[in-house]
């Protein structure tokens, strides 16, 4: 599933969903690693980065 | 009431003896006049006259004396002796630096003064004169840091007492210190009130019915104080305390008050005349506004003001100030932009929200929030994020009891409503919570900190 295609969310959304699970989850991924920034795609790509951020 | 201060004579002698000769005047005229009341608005007030005070003064310049320190960091809690030091290192050429908590850090810059607390113990062994050694003593007072960290600015007596009126209209009444003793807002009110024979009425904390308590009993006439704290005041505080007060004056301060509170403001207040204040920390009082109006006439741009004052701005709105006309202009900081015949504050350009490289503003943001039916508060910050740079957060606080069939759920669907249809799209909130409270500086502004520090890893 593409975020932005298929769900119509652009950077802000995105922005806001980070924002969102980093409230639920207390983590934000994407403040600590550059890399990742790129790969996010698919709503696959956002779980992998979350899966992996918070079994660090 | 008439106090037969001389006002003039007063004002002939130098700056810096002015606090502790009016306080001396005062006291052999009145000596049972009250000169500060602390804890007002509860039942453990306390209060000390002119005479008790005077004594104070004369103590503390005993002191400075015999230690005869290069300067003084004013530490006490208590505003009576606030005020006693302040005024006794005035009349003793001594430096005094007054530090808000949030800036205390940066005594390390005042090395080798003598540190006085609420215990006034001066000890033996302070550092010796020197150091710092200026022929003019000095006031020393740290800025309000709403949006960065505080820093050191060195004012002259004479700045800080320019703006002081000593007019038979303005003695002898009741002043309220809203405003923290230590910083330049607070230090204007209580040296008003002291150098007229004023009772300065310090509340017991900022709770809006400890104030709205305050003001009654204290027989406040005076209101010295930030949009903010006036907008809590209005909205929180018993309706019935607030009928009764008699307020003559509500002076704004320190942040831009907005059309809708100025007409709360008069709601609430009819009898109370309102002006607003532009002033910094800097550059001391610029102007004052007094129609009810917010914002500033559109034909002062380009014109003498009163005190000799120009203004301008610059291509990006911000506000540029000349004091006369043999000093530099001076960046603001603070954003205006026309509507019809005034010119408006948006903002401070450091407050600004960056989202995706668009700019917001979060005044205009929390003027939207606020026209919104059950919300009586509002504050807006930039939320980091790593994919926008900021995004535009905001916490709203909702009146209480709501109006019956409104739920909190659905005020803050209407506040997002009107957010969408007011605001473009890049400035609505993204992060939207109810809170019971907004937080505010020390200096009682709305702060524009993000409302969750997340460390960085």
């Amino acid at each position: 599933m593409l975020l932005a295609t298929d769900l119509g969310l652009d950077s802000l959304d995105l922005a806001q969903t980070i924002v969102l699970l980093e409230r639920s989850l207390g983590v934000d991924p994407f403040r600590s690693s550059s890399g990742t920034r790129a790969a996010i795609r698919t709503v696959a790509d956002l779980a992998a980065i979350y899966t992996e951020a918070l079994s660090r | 009431m008439t106090l037969a201060i001389d006002g003039s004579r007063i004002h002939g002698e130098p700056a810096p003896e002015r606090l502790a000769l009016a306080i001396d005047e005062i006291a052999r005229h009145s000596p049972e006049l009250l000169a500060v009341v602390s804890e007002a608005g509860t039942p453990q007030r306390r209060a000390i006259n002119y005479l008790e005070l005077a004594a104070k003064v004369s103590t503390i310049e005993a002191g400075l004396k015999s230690v005869a320190p290069a300067g003084v960091i004013v530490r006490c809690r208590a505003v009576d002796q606030i005020v006693a030091v302040v005024a006794a290192c005035g009349r003793q050429a001594v430096s005094v630096a007054l530090l808000a908590d949030d800036a205390r850090d940066l005594v390390g810059e005042l090395r080798g003064w003598l540190v006085l607390d609420d215990t006034l113990a001066m000890g033996s062994a302070a550092a010796p004169g020197g150091g710092n050694l200026d022929e003019v003593p000095h006031v020393v007072v740290a800025t309000s840091g709403t949006s960065g960290p505080p820093k050191l600015v060195q004012r002259t007596w004479d700045a800080v007492l320019a703006s002081a009126r000593l007019a038979e209209q303005w003695q002898g009444i009741g002043w309220l210190l809203a405003y923290d003793a230590t910083r330049w807002a607070g230090i204007q009110v209580w040296a008003q009130s002291l150098l007229t024979g004023g009772r300065l009425v310090v509340p017991a904390s900022r709770d809006p019915d400890v104030v709205a308590q305050a003001i009654l009993r204290e027989e406040v006439a005076i209101l010295p104080a930030t949009p903010t704290l006036l907008r809590r005041l209005i909205a929180s505080a018993d309706p019935a305390v607030l009928t009764r007060v008699a307020l003559q004056r509500i002076t704004l301060g320190g942040e831009a008050a907005d059309g809708p509170l100025l007409d709360q403001a008069r709601r609430a207040f009819p009898a109370a005349k309102i002006t607003h204040v532009y002033a910094t920390t800097e550059l001391g009082e610029v102007f004052r506004v007094a129609d009810g109006r917010t914002g500033f006439p559109v034909n002062w741009l380009g014109r003498e003001l009163p005190g000799g004052v120009r203004l301008s701005t610059r291509r990006d709105g911000e506000l540029l100030v000349q004091l006369s006309r043999d000093t530099a202009e001076v960046a603001t900081g603070d954003v205006v932009e026309r509507r019809g015949d005034r010119f408006e504050f948006t903002g401070r350009r450091s407050d600004v929200i960056v989202v995706g490289g668009a700019k917001v503003f979060p005044r205009r943001v929390e003027e939207v929030l606020r026209g919104v039916p059950g919300v009586i508060e509002a504050r807006v910050y930039g939320q980091p994020s790593a994919i926008t740079g900021e995004l535009v957060a905001a916490e709203i606080v909702l009146a209480s009891p709501l109006a019956e069939g409104v739920s909190p759920e659905s005020i803050r669907a209407s506040a997002l409503a009107s957010c969408r249809e007011s605001l473009e799209p890049h400035s609505v909130p993204r992060i939207l919570d109810i809170v019971s409270r907004i937080k505010t500086t020390l200096a009682g502004k709305t702060s524009r900190r993000p409302a969750v520090q997340v460390s960085t890893p």
